[in-house]
């Protein structure tokens, strides 16, 4: 008896050997598809994570009457591995679409390397709009071209030129009498000496107005709360506009801001003009592009946002580009 | 002549012989125990074919998503063009233009029962002949925003969308 009971052990032993080879084959496997699982997310996290989480938490969050996109961005906790670099594009001035003459009218002409944006006008007609600020290197000096220009930005209807409206319109659209017809208006209100608004698009392009989607606004072109010194020195004391005193204003602009982000009012106060003055679609109080620089390890992805501002104050962002 | 059972002489004086009963139950757990350690043995063998044969496919699949991605990121429209001019898709086959940011560089994804495959500038093909995924262009609000893949991994079925490496305003 005793015999049997030891034979019934040795085989309990050996189901339980074959249980356990069984399972460690299984869960090899198991653990082998899961690493390799793991590698795939790990590929998808990082940076391009931190900024999903970012646009989640600016949509949500970010109140642009309270704080600059730049220092709110600065402020979100993210990874110590991670460094980043954020750059308000709303401070400066599009080369894509600005007109020259204000360009002309201000010391920014000195930033031409012929002294004069006259040839900016054909060039970009003739090849732009550009993708790359550097595609502007053999016209413009290279610390003036990464500090006080941008090529990011929508199509301000205010400032900038006609031909490229014109131009822009005519490719996004396919229709180039549709690109003609916005440039007869645009040339009219300026005539007029008009401040186009969103609502004056909507009723002059109507259903056409879809066409555009985001890409033509009437929001301003620059953030007085963003822009450097040099940009509003330029702007202000340009003799472009019937400003009283621009050299004090100018000063109690750099003041205030000091103090807080300006509002709108604000802004109008200092600069003393009626709300309908064109002025208002060169300066303005909200940023409309950021462009975020996250560097991990060696790698630098970077993501360009523009920002839409909404109805009840909140923004809303929309990723221009993403990539190294 | 009579016939006798043979005395066993045996040390130990306490062990006898195991009874019938006893041989043909410990007959059966003998066999029956070789019969599951072969079984179980064979079986982790076959479980381990599966998984490597799953893992190859999921080779399969993993480099056809690398590609994929790779290929939609490299798609990069200027903020300003039309977003309907980045990509069109006819039958099995996806055209799309700016590729790595060029107007007049562009790229093939076409799509059969035996894979798919990426042709850029008609000059480089890729082939992922065992690839098992869908392909199709991704919407948002009525705008092409990037290519959407379905495939299936470790028995689910996933839809993700991998969007252009810019998009359009």
């Amino acid at each position: 008896m005793k015999a049997f009971v030891s034979l019934l052990c040795v085989a309990t032993l050996l189901l339980f050997c074959a249980f356990l080879s069984s399972f460690t084959f299984k869960w090899g496997a198991y653990f082998e598809q899961s690493q390799r699982r793991q590698v795939i997310i790990d590929r998808d996290t990082s940076a391009r994570t931190v900024f999903a989480e970012m646009l989640t938490t600016i949509q949500k969050d970010f109140d642009p009457a309270k704080s600059l996109i730049g220092d709110f961005i600065q402020g979100l906790p993210i990874s110590d591995q991670i460094a980043r670099e954020v750059i308000d594009h709303s401070g400066r001035i599009n080369l894509n679409w600005m007109n020259r003459f204000i360009l002309e009218k201000s010391e920014l002409k000195a930033t031409f390397k012929d002294g004069t944006p006259e040839s900016l006008q054909e060039f970009r007609f003739k090849s732009g709009p550009f993708a790359q600020i550097t595609s502007f290197k053999d016209l413009i000096n290279e610390n003036a071209l990464t500090d006080l220009y941008t090529v990011w930005g929508p199509i301000n209807i205010n400032t900038a030129d006609e031909f490229m409206i014109e131009k822009v319109i005519g490719l996004r659209t396919g229709d180039e009498a549709f690109g003609s017809h916005v440039r007869d208006l645009v040339r009219n209100w300026r005539i007029q000496q008009r401040l186009v608004t969103g609502q004056d698009l909507d009723i002059n392009l109507g259903a056409d107005a879809k066409k555009l989607g985001d890409l033509v606004t009437a929001g301003a072109e620059l953030n007085v709360n963003a822009a450097s010194e040099t940009i509003l020195r330029a702007l202000f004391m340009s003799g472009a506009w019937p400003i009283q005193n621009p050299a004090g204003r100018l000063a109690v602009l750099l003041d205030r801001r000091k103090q807080g982000i300006l509002s709108k009012e604000d802004l109008q106060n200092i600069v003393g003009l009626p709300n309908t003055h064109l002025i208002y679609g060169y300066l303005g109080t909200r940023s409309s592009v950021v462009e975020i620089r996250l560097k991990q390890a060696e790698a630098v992805t970077r993501c360009v946002l523009m920002l839409k501002t909404l109805e009840n104050g909140k923004v809303d962002p929309h990723i221009l580009a993403l990539g190294s | 002549m009579n016939w006798t059972r043979p005395k066993i002489v045996l040390s130990n004086p306490f062990f006898r012989a195991f009874t019938f009963i006893e041989t043909i139950v410990g007959i059966a757990v003998v066999s029956l125990t070789m019969g599951l350690l072969g079984f179980l043995i064979f079986s982790g063998q076959d479980a381990m074919q599966n998984a490597d044969n799953h893992l190859g496919k999921l080779g399969v699949n993993r480099q056809a998503y690398d590609a994929l991605r790779s290929l939609s990121a490299r798609i990069q429209p200027p903020y300003w063009a039309d977003p309907d001019s980045v990509a069109s898709e006819t039958g099995g086959e996806i055209r799309f233009a700016y590729l790595d940011g060029q107007p007049d560089q562009k790229a093939v994804f076409r799509q059969s029962d035996r894979g798919f495959e990426i042709a850029i500038n008609q000059e480089a093909t890729i082939k992922f002949p065992a690839a098992q995924c869908t392909v199709s262009l991704a919407k948002h609000n009525e705008t092409v925003i990037g290519l959407s893949v379905n495939f299936t991994w470790l028995g689910q079925s996933y839809d993700l969308v991998l969007p252009w490496g810019s998009q359009t305003l």
